[in-house]
This record gives C-alpha cells, sequence and structure tokens, in this order.
C-alpha cells in the first residue's frame, strides 16, 4: 500500500498556530504568553486553547508565576516537544524534496 | 569601575629605607597559583605581587560573571523570552576553577616534564591542531574549544606586563563579532589596538623614561579603560537615538 506524501506530518503540530508555538518555544528556555500572544497575533482565549492542546499532547510545559504583583505564565518545550518538531520539520523537507524532484 | 577600585592595591608602600621583596615571602597558596612564578612585574621595586590582588580578580571575575547573568534574568522576566544560561554557568564554573585547579596542576605536569622551550610548542601546537580539527564540527563543540583557546591566551598572556588587558581586548572583539555593531567593533579595534600599543611600550621602552613608573603604570590603565567607557557610552547614545528614529 502506498502512504499519502503527507502522512509523515503530525495533525497536532502541523496547526499553523501550534507550529508557531513550538518553534518559538524551542528557540529558547522559555516564552512568555504575551510574548507569545503578541509574536503569533492571537487573541487570549485562541492561544490558551492551542496551548492547553499542546500540554495535553505532552509537548509544552506551562508554568504560572509572578514578575512583582503581575501573574506570568511561562511556557516551555518538552524533550517530546523538540522530537515532534524535529519529526515535524523532516516531514516538511521530505515533502519539499518531493516536490523539487516532480 | 573594576580597574579604579583595584589601585589601592597596586599604590607603592611607603618605606623609609627603600622597599624590596622576595616571592619566598610570600605564602605557599601564592606560589600554587603562580606555578610559573608569573607576577604582573617581577622588579623587585614597586607593587608587589600578593594574595590579595589574586582573591580581588578572582572576585572581580565571579562578580563580572555573575552580573549579566542577574541583569539577562531580570530583563527576560520584563520581555517575556529567556533563553537557557546553563552553558554560560558551565564555563563560568570552568573558568573560576581553571585558574585554581586546572593550571597550577598543567603547568606541572607538563612545563617541569618537558621545560618551557619544549613545553610552550607543544601546548601551541596541540591548541592550533584541536582548532583546526574541530572547525568543521558542531556549533557548540567549536563554542567550547573558541572558549578553552581564550583561557590558554589569558594564561599565556600573562607573561606581559598589562597582559589581562589583552585578554579583555580578545573578550571585546568577540562581542563586537557577536553584536554586529559598528560602534562596538569601532571601539573594540581602538581598545585592542591601544591595547597592544601599552603591552609593547611596557615591555620593550618602560624604564627608559624620566618620569615614574606608576604615573606610566596608572595612565596605560586609564587610557584603555577610558576607551572602553567611551565606547559603552557612544553605544548608549546610539541605541537612544536608534529608538527615536521610526521604523
Amino acid at each position: 500500500m502506498i502512504e499519502p506524501p503527507t502522512s509523515g506530518l503530525d495533525d497536532t503540530v502541523h496547526q499553523r498556530h501550534r507550529l508557531g508555538i513550538l518553534t518559538i518555544a524551542a528557540e529558547a528556555e522559555r516564552v512568555e504568553f504575551g510574548y507569545l500572544k503578541t509574536l503569533l497575533s492571537l487573541t487570549a482565549g485562541n492561544l490558551s486553547r492551542h496551548v492547553t492542546v499542546l500540554e495535553e499532547a505532552g509537548l509544552v510545559e506551562v508554568e504560572k508565576g509572578y514578575d512583582g504583583r503581575r501573574p506570568k505564565t511561562w511556557v516551555s518545550v518538552t524533550a517530546a516537544g523538540r522530537e515532534a518538531l524535529a519529526a515535524e520539520m523532516a516531514a516538511l523537507r521530505a515533502l519539499l524534496d518531493r516536490h523539487d524532484q516532480a | 569601575m573594576v580597574i579604579a577600585a583595584a589601585i589601592p592595591l597596586y599604590l607603592p608602600p611607603e618605606c623609609r629605607f627603600g622597599c624590596t621583596w622576595s616571592t619566598s615571602d610570600l605564602p605557599s597558596v601564592w606560589h600554587w597559583l603562580h606555578p610559573t612564578g608569573q607576577a604582573s612585574r617581577t622588579s623587585t621595586l614597586g607593587a608587589h605581587p600578593s594574595l590579595w590582588k589574586d582573591a580581588y580578580w578572582l572576585a572581580a571575575l565571579s562578580m563580572g560573571f555573575l552580573a549579566p547573568v542577574w541583569w539577562y534574568r531580570r530583563r527576560a522576566r520584563k520581555v517575556g523570552v529567556e533563553t537557557s544560561t546553563r552553558p554560560y554557568a558551565q564555563v563560568t564554573l570552568f573558568v573560576l576553577v581553571f585558574p585554581l585547579l586546572g593550571v597550577p596542576v598543567l603547568t606541572r605536569l607538563l612545563f617541569n616534564a618537558l621545560s618551557w622551550p619544549l613545553a610552550l610548542p607543544v601546548l601551541v601546537v596541540g591548541v592550533v591542531g584541536v582548532v583546526v580539527a574541530t572547525t568543521p564540527a558542531k556549533r557548540r563543540l567549536r563554542t567550547v574549544v573558541a572558549v578553552l583557546s581564550l583561557i590558554l591566551f589569558a594564561h599565556l598572556a600573562m607573561i606581559f606586563a598589562f597582559g589581562p588587558l589583552l585578554v579583555v581586548a580578545v573578550g571585546v572583539l568577540g562581542l563586537a563579532w557577536v553584536e554586529r555593531s559598528a560602534v562596538c567593533t569601532t571601539f573594540a579595534v581602538l581598545f585592542a589596538v591601544w591595547v597592544v600599543v601599552v603591552n609593547a611600550w611596557s615591555t620593550w621602552v618602560y624604564g627608559s623614561f624620566l618620569w615614574p613608573a606608576a604615573l606610566l603604570d596608572y595612565g596605560d590603565l586609564l587610557s584603555s579603560s577610558l576607551i572602553l567607557v567611551l565606547g559603552g557610552a557612544a553605544g548608549l547614545v546610539a541605541r537612544r537615538v536608534r529608538d527615536k528614529v521610526p521604523a
């Protein structure tokens, strides 16, 4: 049976905003909720929903704290998250190679 | 500020019948830290080496490493993005442990066994070989090799009267390369050139002038630190101007 060319893509990771969250979080030790909201141009509710999906999949960790009196929520990528992102990138690269050869 | 605060340690002692000192008067801890008998100046007159100077510079070095981490973490909390400070902490630990343990042990093992004229080329060829061999390697390994080479350079540069300034120059040039800033590069090059002149001056011309040696020392140190202060001020002004101009 022939596998479809996009079979390597993971739906949890591939969604555009979740891919953005994982990419940004993987570049840093941890990122703050407000920083992600601005960078991805998302509403707080929308971002929260995507972060929850990633957290439930074990791809990110959420840490709540304070900067002075201001509440802060920090997001950091887990080891499983880094692996999932690397696998997603490999799948995308394979797709690009296939497209270039066609 | 760090250099200015160290000046009292370098003031010549007042002695009625002239001051003399010998390294044999120094405690055994000093001899452990300086296995080759290195001192900032090996003259028997004027400022002499002491354990206080070593302790001061070690404390200054520790603060110099800790302060940027504190500043960075504080800023990261405000900005909302924080990268790992673990490699920085590892390098800091290494840089502090290396002069306390690594240099004394390595010097006794290598230089005492082979003698200076043979050990020095062996060391230099070894380091250059490792650097060349790791050039195509991964970025993390290249960083480690670069840091180790800088530490080795820091050790060897101490044979010059103002060797520590040469190490600072390499650090500032590295910063200019990382920052890709025209202002930083200009002042880094200016500082590096001036530090080479200061070292050449102190090594080969020293003593041939009529004014006191201490005046030369302070003049050299203050002029070098002035370049860094001016560079910092210029960077601050450049950033403020850039922030005011709309993108």
